[in-house]
């Protein structure tokens, strides 16, 4: 029996792997957490007597495209999942390695932006939208980061695991994409609250 | 990401939410450009948002093929309380509290 038991087979409590019971808490608690930021933004905004549209401080094609990215991140990551499904390795280490181009553009794009703010001088003390904008955009990039390490590690070092136990590692990605997938849906309520509301 | 034990593999159904999602981004964008009245611009996003939660959760997530229970149960749960969380400001809007404060 291995160290971790149930990394593979599911209990009979949950009826899940242990991993996919994790993952779906540690969502949850996910959610709460950007919860609180929406929760945040609607009481500052309800309770501001002038709110900006979002169009003055921010470029809506920038955040178009960045969506953009994000979503072809999406596809690439289930592809890599259901290449593993499918004992094709070759093919699930070329679309992680396009997850991680994707995310890594949308990161990069979300730099150039903060940039463009801080060489125009605004910042998040300016007013409540542009501290909600690198708030809540912020939060954001650091989990695309936190994705972008565990999606490397699976990258440079999951041909190991697949090689010595390759469910685990077709669990592990799964794991990760439901990660991802969440990852995304945050932005898919972010864009357009900030860029078009 | 679906359950291990789904069997058949569909990537036609794969790229269909993708460029499902694609589309729905470009017709919020579209809103904007138009410059709909505030309220009913407001009303079509968040339709077209919860569609794509619904695709990215129910489809790409694949809870709406989840037989498990507690995955539901979890997430019941945490929907009551965010929906808790989201109403607060609704409240504090009505001044059910101590009245809106209006900050800069």
């Amino acid at each position: 029996m291995d160290a971790i038991p149930y990394t593979i087979e599911t209990r009979q409590d949950t009826g899940l792997y242990n991993a996919k019971l994790g993952i779906w808490l540690f969502l949850a608690s996910e959610v709460m957490l950007f919860g609180g930021l929406f929760s945040s933004y609607i009481l500052l905004r309800t309770g501001a007597l002038q709110w900006p549209a979002g169009s003055t401080y921010l470029n809506v094609p920038i955040g178009a495209f960045n969506t953009l990215m994000l979503l072809i991140s999406n596809l690439t990551v289930v592809l890599a999942w259901t290449a593993l499904r499918e004992n094709n390795f070759a093919k699930h280490k070329k679309m992680l390695g396009f997850t991680i181009l994707f995310a890594a553009i949308f990161l990069g794009i979300k730099a150039y932006e903060y940039t463009m703010k801080f060489e125009h001088h605004h910042f998040p003390s300016e007013n409540t939208f542009l501290a909600v904008y690198f708030t809540m955009t912020g939060v954001h990039a650091l989990h695309i980061l936190g994705g972008i390490i565990v999606l490397g590690y699976h990258f440079l070092f999951g041909g190991k695991m697949w090689k010595a136990k390759p469910q685990q590692f077709t669990n592990r990605l799964e794991i990760v994409g439901l990660y991802w997938h969440f990852v995304d849906l945050v932005w898919v309520f972010l864009f357009p609250v900030l860029y078009l509301f | 990401m679906a359950n291990s034990q789904t069997g058949k593999i569909d990537h036609k159904k794969h790229f269909s939410i993708f460029f499902n999602l694609v589309f729905l981004t470009a017709l919020m964008v579209a809103v904007n450009y138009f410059k709909l009245p505030g309220y009913i611009a407001i009303g079509i996003i968040i339709v077209l948002i919860l569609i794509q939660a619904y695709l990215v959760a129910g489809h790409l997530m694949h809870l709406i093929l989840e037989k498990n229970n507690l995955v539901y149960i979890v997430l019941i749960l945490t929907g009551i309380f965010v929906a808790g969380l989201l109403l607060l400001p609704a409240f504090e809007s009505k001044n059910l509290f101590e009245g809106a404060h209006h900050v800069p």
